[in-house]
């Protein structure tokens, strides 16, 4: 009942008088009548049905009356203003079937009371746009007369629209914020909206987006998280669509299909690498956010394999929140085996959903040799080969040495 | 010093000289006092970078780095004194198996000149120590099983312990040809007393040294 009072600008409101009359007082003849006032009123729910929706109609009858008996002293009479209601009747169309029949022996409404009586429609799924009518009949009795009146539906099949204005065609391994517009293309509000995101090979957070109720005519936006950080390289497909509620009717939207390209490339960039050291490394350098979404709690860590052990207390390096855009100095240590030729690094942090991400990339020893231009570093490999080809020297004058002395031994024997 | 050298180069002419002559330890003295020094100098930078690496990372250890230092200095004296004794002993022993005969004293003498390779070894080790201790950042280190760790695997260690089993194979080839003069075996027995005690100590070099990367 409330609900009804709630439609406020989509309830139109009739009022006529059903049955004649008012006060007919003196100077009237004997055969005057008085009968009570009935307003009749009606809500559709909802206020657009789409093809196969299906929806109410509710009617309110009420009598207007304010005093239960009217006396006429020139008659010398008593008129009971109650007004009796025998039937109330809702025809159909061939597009639009009313589910409920007539409903009869509604009864007497007293001055001020008011009766509501609702119908079930469904309109075919075949079914025009435009206003379609209803016939209203309600059927007076006793002293009230009958009343026909015509009802308008309306049916409009505009579906919802998703619009995802900031889409971007290429994205890197990393998290975008996508924002998407639900557009309600349609006169009336609909409900529960609730967009829907789908894609192989990339993942959404949250993987539903709830937008709730969009009013006739506007938009609402859903913002989701794309996380390509783990996806492959090369195009994907992704899709959009939202499902709601037009009255009782779950419906949905249009799909909005989009490409992706995802290219090689982690939001979360190493720059500027200096290494110092042999054997042991000290690794100095920034760490880039290159991608547009912040990323938190970042720490790198050396990873300790079989050629390379992290040195304690660098052997990890906590940067923080580090915004789009922003960069941040690290330091790191590491004992490397002779044949390694790499340091390999994990960088972890968390997106603004706070989802934990873990990312691996290898700082090389020897390009990063030859791209620095630090006085300290030294090219370990150079230098291996230079020390233990001089053992190889080393060695091979002791065996000569050795040779020849046994030489000479034997020749004395 | 011309004469002394040349049992790096000669040992067999240099030992059927000096067999003929007295006792004499000074030369043998002199060796093992210069191992001595430069095994006292290699422990005191050894040592001291670590002590003091360690020292900074934790006060109070001021009386640590102080043992620690006069520690590796006494270690280095005794170790070569001990190492000369056990090594004669040893050849002593073998080479009575074999029917070698001769004084004690001339085996000390005879083997103190196979340690004269060590002193090149050990300068070389010196250096390879020293570049060792510079290549590493240690100042960020306050666990000892990550510095054993970081030296063990270092190109300047692995390069020490090669250059040292190098010096080891000269120094062997002195002792063959010193033990059979000293000790009157044939050149085979010689081969075999010095050979056995060395190939093993050369295989637990090694092994421990391919350990450390496994």
């Amino acid at each position: 009942m409330a609900s009804l009072l709630n439609l406020g600008n989509i309830m139109r409101k009739i009022l006529f008088l059903s049955l004649i009359m008012l006060l007919l007082i003196s100077h009237v003849h004997a055969d005057t009548e008085v009968r009570p006032t009935i307003t009749v009123s009606y809500a559709v729910e909802p206020q657009a049905l789409m093809p196969g929706d299906t929806g109410t109609v509710t009617v309110e009858l009420k009598n207007m009356a304010v005093t239960s008996d009217v006396y006429i002293k020139e008659e010398d009479k008593t008129f009971r203003m109650n007004a009796y209601v025998a039937s109330v009747n809702l025809g159909g169309t061939t597009d639009i079937k009313v589910l409920d029949g007539a409903q009869t022996n509604l009864g007497l409404l007293g001055p001020g009371d008011y009766t509501k009586v609702t119908f079930n429609i469904q309109a075919d799924k075949n079914i025009s746009d435009g206003l379609h009518y209803l016939t209203l009949e309600v059927v007076g009795g006793s002293n009230m007369y009958s009343l026909t009146y015509r009802i308008p539906i309306k049916i409009d099949s505009r579906n919802v629209n998703l619009i995802v204005s900031d889409m971007p065609s290429t994205a890197m391994q990393e998290y975008s914020i996508l924002n998407v517009n639900v557009v309600n293309l349609r006169p009336n509000e609909i409900k529960s909206v609730i967009v829907q995101p789908s894609g192989s090979d990339i993942t959404f957070t949250p993987s539903s987006a709830f937008v709730g109720t969009i009013a006739g005519g506007n938009n609402s936006t859903a913002k989701l998280t794309l996380n390509t950080v783990s996806s492959s390289i090369g195009n994907k497909n992704l899709q959009l669509y939202a499902t709601y509620y037009n009255g009782d009717n779950l419906h949905k939207s249009n799909i909005a299909n989009y490409t992706l390209d995802v290219v090689n490339r982690s939001s979360l960039i190493l720059s500027g690498i200096e290494l110092t050291g042999m054997g042991t490394y000290n690794v100095k350098g920034s760490i880039n956010n290159f991608g547009t979404t912040d990323a938190k709690n970042v720490m790198l860590s050396v990873i300790d394999t079989k050629n390379v052990t992290p040195i304690e207390p660098k052997g990890k390096y906590f940067v923080g929140t580090l915004g789009s855009d922003d960069e941040s100095s690290f330091e790191l240590s590491a004992s490397v085996i002779n044949d390694a030729s790499s340091i390999p690094v994990l960088i972890e942090f968390r997106n603004s959903n706070n989802a934990y991400t873990a990312i691996k990339q290898n700082i090389s020893l020897g390009s990063m040799y030859s791209n620095t231009n630090s006085n300290s570093s030294v090219n370990s490999g150079l230098v291996s080969f230079f020390i233990f080809a001089s053992i190889a020297l080393l060695a091979a004058g002791v065996g000569w040495l050795i040779f020849k002395s046994w030489k000479k031994h034997k020749k004395v024997e | 010093m011309n004469k002394t050298l040349e049992v790096l180069t000669d040992p067999d002419s240099f030992f059927a000289k000096k067999i003929k002559e007295e006792i004499d330890f000074k030369p043998p003295l002199l060796i093992i006092g210069l191992i001595m020094i430069l095994g006292a100098i290699a422990g005191y930078i050894s040592v001291s970078t670590i002590m003091s690496t360690m020292a900074s990372n934790s006060p109070n250890m001021g009386a640590a780095y102080s043992f620690g230092i006069v520690g590796s200095i006494i270690g280095a004296i005794l170790s070569a004194i001990l190492g000369w004794l056990i090594i004669s002993g040893i050849f002593h022993l073998i080479s009575s198996i074999f029917g070698g005969n001769g004084q004690f004293s001339r085996v000390l003498e005879f083997t103190a000149y196979g340690f004269l390779p060590s002193v090149f070894g050990s300068v070389i080790g010196i250096i390879l120590t020293y570049l060792l201790f510079n290549s590493i950042d240690m100042t960020s280190m306050s666990n000892p099983e990550n510095i054993s760790q970081l030296i063990i695997k270092n190109p300047y260690s692995i390069a020490s312990s090669l250059v040292g089993l190098v010096f080891t194979v000269w120094s062997a080839n002195i002792w063959i040809h010193g033990i059979k003069y000293a000790r009157n075996l044939t050149f085979s027995n010689a081969l075999k007393t010095v050979g056995i005690p060395v190939v093993i100590y050369l295989l637990v070099q090694l092994i421990s040294l391919i350990m450390a990367f496994v």
